[in-house]
């Protein structure tokens, strides 16, 4: 599909003779660029863990921020077009935080995942609300967080299709980390061994592109961040000695 | 007590005798604002009043808002029940100015007699002139006629003197509560502030919290209560009516009016030993200090 | 709800033809009602009187004032009638487009939490109405939650409110609150004294308070769902 160019690439909003919408199906590729995050929901609460992805030795990877908090309750992963992310963590945030404005409580996983996905459905709307771009967004994201349903993990895609996960890896090496995911979950699987088991995925897939880029071996632990969220830490982003502790039993 | 509700077989939980009612001497004392409902309240009527009411010229509107406005200037809530053989009249402590206590040992319930007791709420420096004006007339009749005034008589002079401000009234609604000496009869009565008597076979209330009042005395108050479960009956309606009132409370006064001696004598054996509470005797009724 | 004319002069108005009139329209009337919800271990009760009047005339006597919204929420309104109408319908309204983004019932503390959020958007023309919510919470207990027309809002455990609410609050203070009582149990209350209590309070709201009468409607919420009982006032 992507050796030919047709006249239906250019428009959003414009469905081939076969019924595809282009645009939105090269958005999905787009993730497959962007850099591995993994979501497992267990029984105790949901982690995230991502990779950064470090293209020269001169980059700060403290200042690479792949996994936000939405709200107490919630955290988001993200891969693809970063940028293209923060329109869609601002209306989360806004959207929970309104929520919790109106009804004084806290909005639920999935609520969160529909009112971003409906921002994400707007594109190529000629009066869309603010926030709204003529292009699908070109990011992928894992929700996680807890509600009174318990742990929950969604994942959305540039189309905004949102599908609940119990474990869930997007990126570029999504397609080795949903495998290796769907090996090691099971549905007893603890926080702690949720913890080890994503960021042993991670090692693994970044070590295999290790040798491309300029960065030493050693420095895996500065390249990756995780957070869980709990019932009763909430979002909780772990520090390098937390990541440390899982590493060194890997 | 045996106060039994006369709507329904409901049973208003207040049993045992005086002391506990003493014993809120120290609690009264610490009284505080706990809620917004009187402001709903107020929200209310301000409202009804600016809005509601026609205004056919703006000098009568205004002097309808003035009015309302004087009347609680300072402050009241004054209640007087019937008993079996007795009469009780109450009245709280608080003198303020709008919304700042000023005292909180204001005299509103005057004597005017052995058996004749009189409750001015309305505005302190009219209530003051008041009694003592009527004090005066009273003092005048029973010298001319040498004998004591009867409460009904008593209602018209009061009347009177009202209505000779008709149309610049002193701003209080006097409340009367009395025996009459030879039917040994109790007697209440009520009047508006240009002197329109109102007699009543069961209670009578006034003041910046009559809603309240009327509430707790409608449910409260039955026919033929003996003394102590009439001062019991009272004080309840009283207390719980200026709690919702955040220009009456700080402390209360309760008279109990018996023509027959020995409930005085049982009541003040009765009285709370370990409280500094002190009933004062009179003549013939007890004051009963909610206070201090 | 009321449009005055006024005369320029109110001495001529009579013959003053053809002079300029200031007409003054008044959006809002005072319907009455009353209104009182009281809060137990694992029920909670709300009635209402059942009369609609304006001035010195009866509208209705049949016109309860309490709004079933789910089966653990029941919100009585008292105040202005056509306000009361609205609100109600759009209170409503919201509730099912709750239910279909959330894919739940709202529960009484949200409905709470929403309703004081309407009623501080029309903070500068306010919905002229009093509300009180009776239901249960999350943990089945039983919840009352009383307003003020702009928004206000608090958890309690028994309030009065509407044309009479200052003739009954301080009875619930004595009676359920144990205000000035000393030495006496504070036994929990138990749902048939809510019932009696409130059959009582409001035989005395319809002696004192002209806006009240008729007939009282009781709403009694428990786990099993939503009960009616209903009894009569005098209708005078």
């Amino acid at each position: 599909m992507f050796l030919t160019r047709s006249e239906y690439d250019r428009g959003v909003n414009t469905f081939s003779p076969e019924g595809r919408l282009f645009q939105v199906e090269y958005a999905i590729e787009a993730i497959k660029l962007g850099s591995t995050a993994i979501g497992i929901q267990t029984a105790e609460g949901v982690v995230l863990a991502v990779e950064k992805r470090v293209t020269s030795p001169l980059i700060e990877p403290s200042s690479i921020e792949k996994i936000l908090e939405v709200d107490s309750h919630i955290a988001c992963a993200m891969s693809g077009l970063i940028a293209d992310s923060r329109t869609l963590i601002d209306r989360a945030r806004v959207e929970s935080q309104n929520h919790w404005f109106t009804y004084n409580e806290k909005m639920s996983i999935e609520s969160v995942t529909q009112a971003v996905s409906n921002l994400a459905l707007q594109f190529g709307d000629d009066d869309a609300g603010p926030g709204a771009m003529s292009r699908p967004f070109g990011v992928a994201l894992l929700f996680a967080g807890i509600d009174e349903k318990g742990p929950r993990l969604f994942h959305m895609d540039p189309s905004g299709t949102f599908l609940q996960y119990e474990a869930k890896a997007i990126g570029s090496g999504s397609e080795g980390a949903q495998q290796a995911l769907q090996e090691v979950y099971h549905k007893s699987m603890t926080l702690k061994e949720a913890c080890k088991e994503s960021l042993k995925i991670l090692k693994q897939i970044m070590e295999e592109k290790l040798n491309e880029t300029n960065v030493e071996a050693s420095e895996t632990l500065n390249l990756t961040a995780m957070a869980t969220v709990t019932k009763d830490n909430l979002f909780h982003m772990s520090s390098k000695e937390e990541i440390e502790e899982f590493i060194k039993d890997i | 007590m045996k106060a039994i509700n006369k709507h329904l077989d409901h049973r208003i939980d207040v049993d045992g005798g005086l002391e506990k009612i003493m014993n809120l001497a120290e609690r009264v004392h610490k009284l505080e604002f706990r809620n917004s409902e009187d402001n709903c309240v107020n929200f209310w009527q301000q409202h009804i009043q600016k809005v509601v009411i026609p205004s056919n010229g703006s000098s009568e509107k205004n002097s309808r808002i003035l009015e309302k406005s004087i009347m609680s200037y300072n402050g009241a809530a004054i209640v007087a029940m019937k008993g079996k053989d007795c009469v009780a009249i109450a009245s709280d402590c608080r003198f303020g100015i709008q919304a700042q206590t000023v005292a909180t040992n204001f005299q509103k319930i005057f004597e005017m007699g052995p058996y004749l007791y009189l409750g001015l709420p309305g505005l302190a420096t009219d209530v003051q002139t008041v009694a003592q004006r009527l004090k005066f007339r009273l003092n005048l009749y029973e010298l001319r006629e040498n004998r004591r005034i009867k409460p009904k008589t008593f209602l018209s002079m009061v009347s009177n003197l009202l209505y000779e401000r008709r149309f610049g009234p002193y701003f209080v609604e006097p409340v009367i509560a009395g025996i009459e000496s030879k039917s040994n009869e109790p007697f209440i009565a009520a009047l508006d502030l240009i002197g329109c008597p109102m007699i009543t076979e069961d209670f009578v209330v006034s003041g910046t919290c009559t809603e309240q009042l009327y509430g707790m005395c409608e449910s409260l108050w039955v026919p033929d209560l003996e003394a102590e479960d009439l001062f019991q009956t009272i004080s309840q309606a009283l207390l719980n009516a200026v709690d919702r009132d955040a220009v009456s409370g700080w402390g209360a006064v309760v008279y109990i009016i018996t023509y027959i001696q020995k409930f005085r004598c049982g009541a003040v054996n009765t009285a709370s030993p370990k409280s500094d509470f002190t009933g004062t005797e009179h003549d013939n009724a007890i004051e009963y200090g909610l206070y201090e | 709800m009321s449009v005055i004319t006024q005369p320029r002069s109110s001495f001529v108005e009579e013959y003053y033809a053809g002079g300029p009139k200031e007409v003054s329209f008044n959006p809002y009337a005072h319907n009455g009602g009353t209104i009182l919800a009281i809060a137990g271990d694992d029920f909670s009760v709300i009635g209402s009187d059942t009369r609609l009047s304006e001035g010195f005339s009866i509208h209705s006597r049949d016109c309860p004032k309490t709004y079933k919204l789910t089966n653990t929420t029941v919100l009585g309104c008292a105040g202005f009638h056509g306000d009361v109408l609205t609100l109600t319908k759009v209170v409503e309204a919201r509730l099912k487009m709750y239910e279909h983004e959330h894919n739940k019932q709202m529960t009484s503390g949200a409905i709470a939490a929403m309703l004081s959020t309407m009623l501080y958007h029309r903070r500068f023309f306010p919905y002229y109405v009093y509300n009180i919510i009776g239901g249960l919470d999350e943990e089945g207990k039983g919840c009352v939650y009383s307003f003020d027309p702009v928004g206000s809002y608090e958890r309690e455990v028994y309030r009065a409110g509407g044309s009479a609410g200052s003739i009954l609050q301080p009875l619930l203070d004595n009676q359920i609150g144990f205000k000035n009582m000393q030495n006496v149990e504070k036994l929990p209350l138990s749902q048939e004294k809510a019932i009696k209590l409130i059959k009582d309070v409001f035989i005395s709201a319809a002696e004192r308070d002209i806006y009240t009468g008729d007939q009282v409607q009781i709403q009694i919420i428990t786990k099993d769902g939503v009960r009616m009982e209903s009894f009569a006032l005098r209708r005078d």
